[in-house]
C-alpha cells in the first residue's frame, strides 16, 4: 500500500520535472523581447551594414528622468545622447561640426548666437523641428519645472536672457554675460532639443516620454526593470565625424537596469545582456583573457579623482603637511591595486584627456615618502612616542575624512595606509552623502572627495575660486588672487589661447600650493560581447549606441 | 463574533495607524538632511537649499507635516518623490504585481515541495528516506537566501541556460528561480511541519479506526490524514505570506526584478522621503491586513478562541 503512494507521489514530482522542462521553451534570451521589433532595415544614402537585431545593455543606475533639461546624472546622459540631437556636435578630438544646426554666429562679445537650423529634420512624434523648438527646450530648462539640472546650471550660471526666434529656421540665444565656451556647451545632451509638442503634451510627467530628433526613439520605461528604444527609421542627421550616417544600426535597444555588479556580470555571461557597464576590474579582466569580452574604457576628461585639502584647518593649514601628503601616496600602485590594469593614475587636478591640461603642473610630485618625512619634520612634526603617528605640542598630526564610503571603497584603506606610513592620523568617519555634506559645511574635514566628468576645466571654477568657498564647492578654503583672476578669466576670455594660459596658471597654483591630493583618473569601462562591432566613446566618455551593430 | 470582528479592526487601524507615525517620525531622525541629497554637492548655496525647503514644506512643524501626510494618505495620494516627481502611489502600483507574483510562487513552491518531501519523510519515518529529507531541511534552512540564489543561478542560467538570470514579469521562465530562492527555505519548514503534524496524525484513533473498516491506504492518507495535518502548516503559511513580501526584497535585487523591495531599498538609499514613507505604509498595511483576516479565519474555524 505504502509503496503505491510512493509510486503516485513520485510520478507527482515527475511531472513536475516535466513542466520545468517545457520551461525550455521559453529561452531567457527571447524573455526581454516584450516589445516587437520594429520594421524591416531602411535603406540608407550611404549603405551601412544594418545588423538589425536587439543591443541588450545592463546599466548600473537606473536615471531619474529622461528629460535632457532635467537632467544631472551621466547615466540619463548616456540615454538622453540616443534619443536627443544638439544644435552643434562635438567631435571626440574637441572640434566643433553641425548638428542640428547648419551653421553657428557668435557676435563679438560671444554674448549672443545665431543658430541657421536644418530644415529636414522632424521629430519622433512627427512634427517638423524649428526654431520654436530650440526657444521652448532652452526656456522649458529655465523654467520651474526643472529644480535643478546640469543644463539648467550652464545657462543661468552664464546669465541666459533669452532665445528669439527670427523665423522658421533661424534663431539667437542670448546671454548677459560673455560665454565663449556655449558653443561646446550647445552641443552637451543637456542642451538638446526636445519637441514642444511633447513638451507641452506631458508637462511634469515628459521625463517619462521624452521625444526627441535622436538616431532612437523612446518605446517604454519599466520602473526598476528596462527601457526599451527603437531605431528611429528616418534619422538622417548623424553628426559628420560618425561612422556612418542613416539609421542606427541596431532595432532596438534595450537598457535593463541592473545595480548589483555580480548581476550585471552574470547577465552578461548568460549573454542576457550584450554591453554591462562598469563591470568588477578583476571579472571583467578575467572574461577578456577567457575570449568572451572585450573591455572598453575611457579616462574621463575634468577633474579625476582627488582628494580636495582643507587649507584653513590645521594640520593641513601648512604647505608643507600638504605636499608632504602627496608625496606619501603612490598613485601608481594605488590605482593598480583599486582597478587592476584598467586603473589610471592621476598627477595633477585635471586629467591628461581635458582640454588645456598643462604637463608642468602634473609632474611636480614623485611618490617619496622620505621627503614627506622630512618636510613634516620641518614643520615640527615628530613621532615622538614611538606610536608611528607624529605629533607637535601635544596634538596628532590628524586628518579627518567624513565620506561615503560608496564613492572611496576601493582605494580608502590603502590610501589612509600610504598617509598612515609617514605618520598621520587618519580619521576616516563613514557616513552617507547627507550627512557628509553637513559636515563640509560645518567646516569639520581635512579632505573631500571630487570628482568631475567635462570635456573642458571649467569646474576648477567652482572648486578653486574664493567666490566659492562658503558651501559653494571650494572646500580647500584658499583665498589667492592671481588664482580668482586666472579662473575668471578662463571662463569669458574670448581669445582661446588666453584661456589656455588662464587654466595653466590655475593649475601651477594649484599644485604648487598642494590643495588637493590627486590619485587616479574616473575611468568609464564597458565590457562588450564578442557580436558587438562599432563600439566607441564620445567625447565625454558615453558610449555611442548610433554606430554599433551586432554580428550573428 | 461580531463585536469580536469589531474589536480586531479597530485594534488593526490603531496599529497602521502607529506604523504611520513611526515612519513618519524615525526618518525624521535620520541623520543629513533630503534637501542635501537633492541638490548633491555642487554649488549649493543657502538661499538654495532654503528656497528647496520651503518647496517641500520642510519647515512646517513635524506635526503639520504629518497630519498633512496622514489626510492625504487617506484619499491614497501618497505624495510625490522628492527624486523624480512621481506619484508615489503609481510608483507602488507599478511595482506590487511583480512582488505579489514573486510571494505567491514561492508560497506554492513551498507548500508543493514541502508538502510532498514532508509527507514522504512521515511516511517513511525512521528511515533513509526520513534522514535525508530532515537533512536537506536543515540545509535549506542554514543556506541563506542570496546563497542559495547565486547557486541556482550558476547551475539554471550560467551552466544549463535554461532560465534567465534577470527576470522581470509573471511568466514561469521569469519565476522559475527567484520563487525557487525565496520558497526553498520555506519549503525546508514546511516540510519539517507536515513530517510532524503527520506523524500526530498517523497515530490517532481515527486513522486506525479508518484502516480498521478497510478504507484504501491512499485514502486513509489523502483524505484522512493529510487533511488534517495541513491545518497548522496552512495557518503558518498565512502568516508566513507576509515574511515573503519581506524577503522579497532581497530575491528582487539579485535577480534585479521589478518589486516594492527593491524601491524600498532604492528610496532609501535615495533618501525620497514620501517614497520610503509610501512604500513602508502600504507594506504595513498588507501586513496587518493579512495578519487580520488569519485571525479572523481562525475564529471563524475554532470557535473556541472567540470566547478567550
Amino acid at each position: 500500500m505504502k509503496a503505491n503512494l510512493l509510486k503516485g507521489l513520485s510520478v507527482i514530482v515527475l511531472i513536475g520535472l516535466l513542466l520545468t522542462a517545457c520551461g525550455q521553451a521559453t529561452p531567457a534570451a527571447t524573455t526581454e523581447a516584450a516589445v516587437p521589433a520594429t520594421e524591416a532595415p531602411v535603406a540608407t544614402e550611404a549603405p551601412a551594414a544594418v545588423s538589425g537585431g536587439t543591443l541588450t545593455v545592463g546599466i548600473p543606475v537606473e536615471p531619474e528622468t529622461l528629460d535632457p533639461g532635467d537632467g544631472v546624472y551621466v547615466q540619463e546622459q548616456f540615454i538622453a545622447m540616443n534619443l536627443f540631437d544638439s544644435l552643434l556636435s562635438v567631435a571626440p578630438d574637441g572640434s566643433l561640426h553641425p548638428g542640428l544646426a547648419e551653421s553657428w554666429e557668435p557676435n563679438a562679445e560671444y554674448s549672443e548666437f545665431t543658430f541657421k537650423l536644418r530644415q529636414d529634420v522632424t521629430f519622433h512624434d512627427g512634427t517638423a523641428f524649428k526654431a520654436d523648438a530650440v526657444k521652448a527646450s532652452f526656456d522649458h530648462i529655465v523654467s520651474d519645472a526643472v529644480l535643478e539640472s546640469g543644463g539648467k546650471s550652464l545657462l543661468q550660471d552664464h546669465q541666459y536672457v533669452e532665445t528669439v526666434v527670427v523665423d522658421d529656421y533661424t534663431v539667437t540665444i542670448k546671454f548677459a554675460a560673455s560665454y565663449p565656451l556655449f558653443l561646446r556647451d550647445a552641443g552637451r545632451q543637456w542642451l538638446s532639443i526636445s519637441s514642444p509638442a511633447a513638451l507641452e503634451k506631458y508637462g511634469a510627467d515628459y521625463g517619462r516620454n521624452p521625444v526627441g530628433t535622436g538616431p532612437f526613439k523612446f518605446v517604454q520605461w519599466d520602473a526598476q526593470s528596462q527601457i526599451v528604444l527603437e531605431r528611429n527609421p528616418d534619422y538622417n542627421w548623424a553628426p559628420e565625424f560618425a561612422a556612418h550616417q542613416g539609421p542606427a544600426l541596431v532595432d532596438q535597444v534595450v537598457l535593463r537596469i541592473l545595480p548589483e555588479a555580480a548581476t550585471r556580470l552574470t547577465a552578461f555571461e548568460t549573454g542576457e545582456v550584450l554591453i554591462a557597464g562598469e563591470p568588477p576590474a578583476l571579472d571583467a579582466i578575467s572574461l577578456a583573457d577567457a575570449g568572451t569580452a572585450a573591455i572598453q574604457t575611457f579616462a574621463q576628461p575634468g577633474i579625476p579623482a582627488i582628494l580636495m585639502i582643507n587649507a584653513t584647518k590645521a594640520p593641513t593649514d601648512n604647505v608643507n603637511v600638504r605636499k608632504a601628503m602627496i608625496l606619501a601616496v603612490n598613485q601608481e600602485e594605488l590605482a593598480q591595486t583599486a582597478f587592476q590594469s584598467l586603473g589610471l593614475p592621476a598627477h595633477s587636478v585635471i586629467s591628461p584627456t581635458t582640454w588645456g591640461y598643462d604637463e608642468q603642473s602634473a609632474n611636480l610630485y614623485k611618490y617619496n615618502p622620505e621627503e614627506a618625512a622630512r618636510l613634516l619634520e620641518e614643520a615640527g612634526w615628530v613621532d615622538s612616542d614611538g606610536d608611528g603617528l607624529r605629533e607637535k605640542d601635544g596634538e596628532k598630526l590628524t586628518i579627518d575624512w567624513p565620506d561615503n564610503p560608496a564613492w572611496s571603497e576601493a582605494f580608502n584603506e590603502l590610501l589612509i595606509g600610504y598617509l598612515a606610513n609617514v605618520g598621520f592620523d587618519v580619521q576616516y568617519r563613514s557616513m552617507d552623502d547627507g550627512a557628509a555634506y553637513e559636515e563640509l559645511l560645518a567646516g569639520n574635514y581635512t579632505l573631500v572627495y571630487m570628482y568631475w566628468t567635462r570635456p573642458d576645466p571649467t569646474p576648477l571654477r567652482y572648486l578653486f575660486h574664493s567666490e566659492n568657498t562658503n558651501g559653494g564647492g571650494a572646500w580647500t578654503n584658499f583665498v589667492n588672487d592671481d588664482l580668482d583672476a586666472a579662473l575668471a578669466d578662463g571662463d569669458t576670455n574670448t581669445d582661446e589661447n588666453a584661456r589656455k594660459q588662464d587654466y595653466a596658471t590655475a593649475q601651477s597654483i594649484i599644485m604648487e600650493n598642494a590643495l588637493v591630493l590627486p590619485m587616479f583618473s574616473v575611468n568609464t569601462s564597458y565590457i562588450t560581447a564578442p557580436t558587438v562591432q562599432g563600439f566607441g566613446f564620445d567625447l565625454e566618455g558615453y558610449p555611442v549606441l548610433y554606430d554599433i551593430s551586432i554580428t550573428q | 463574533m461580531f463585536s469580536y470582528l469589531i474589536r480586531r479592526l479597530f485594534t488593526s487601524i490603531l496599529v497602521l495607524f502607529g506604523i504611520s507615525m513611526l515612519v513618519f517620525s524615525v526618518i525624521h531622525l535620520v541623520p543629513g538632511d533630503v534637501t542635501m541629497a537633492i541638490l548633491g554637492r555642487q554649488k549649493v548655496t543657502e538661499e538654495k537649499v532654503a528656497e528647496l525647503r520651503e518647496q517641500l514644506g520642510l519647515n512646517d512643524p513635524l506635526y503639520v507635516q504629518y497630519g498633512r501626510y496622514l489626510g492625504k494618505a487617506l484619499r491614497g495620494d501618497l505624495g510625490v518623490s522628492i527624486r523624480n516627481n512621481l506619484s508615489v502611489s503609481k510608483a507602488i502600483s507599478d511595482q506590487l504585481p511583480s512582488t505579489f507574483a514573486l510571494s505567491f510562487s514561492a508560497l506554492l513552491v513551498a507548500l508543493s515541495i514541502g508538502g510532498i518531501l514532508g509527507m514522504l519523510a512521515s511516511l517513511r519515518h525512521g528511515s533513509w528516506v526520513d534522514t535525508f529529507v530532515m537533512g536537506l531541511s536543515v540545509s535549506g534552512l542554514s543556506i541563506p537566501t542570496f546563497w542559495m540564489g547565486l547557486l541556482l543561478i550558476l547551475f539554471f542560467s550560467v551552466k544549463l541556460k535554461l532560465f534567465p538570470s534577470i527576470s522581470s514579469g509573471s511568466s514561469f521562465a521569469a519565476l522559475f528561480l527567484p520563487a525557487l530562492t525565496l520558497g526553498l527555505p520555506e519549503a525546508a519548514v514546511v516540510a519539517r511541519m507536515v513530517r510532524a503534524s503527520m506523524l500526530d496524525v498517523l497515530n490517532k484513533d481515527y486513522i486506525i479506526t479508518a484502516r480498521a473498516k478497510g478504507a484504501p491506504e491512499r485514502l486513509v492518507i489523502l483524505k484522512h490524514a493529510l487533511r488534517n495535518a495541513l491545518i497548522p502548516v496552512v495557518t503558518f503559511l498565512g502568516l508566513q505570506m507576509a515574511y515573503l513580501l519581506g524577503g522579497a526584497t532581497i530575491v528582487e535585487t539579485m535577480f534585479a526584478r521589478q518589486g516594492i523591495g527593491r524601491l524600498a531599498v532604492q528610496s532609501i538609499f535615495n533618501r525620497d522621503y514620501p517614497m520610503v514613507q509610501g512604500v513602508v505604509l502600504v507594506t504595513a498595511t498588507i501586513y496587518v491586513l493579512i495578519n487580520t483576516l488569519t485571525d479572523i479565519t481562525y475564529v471563524w474555524l475554532n470557535p473556541k478562541i472567540r470566547l478567550k
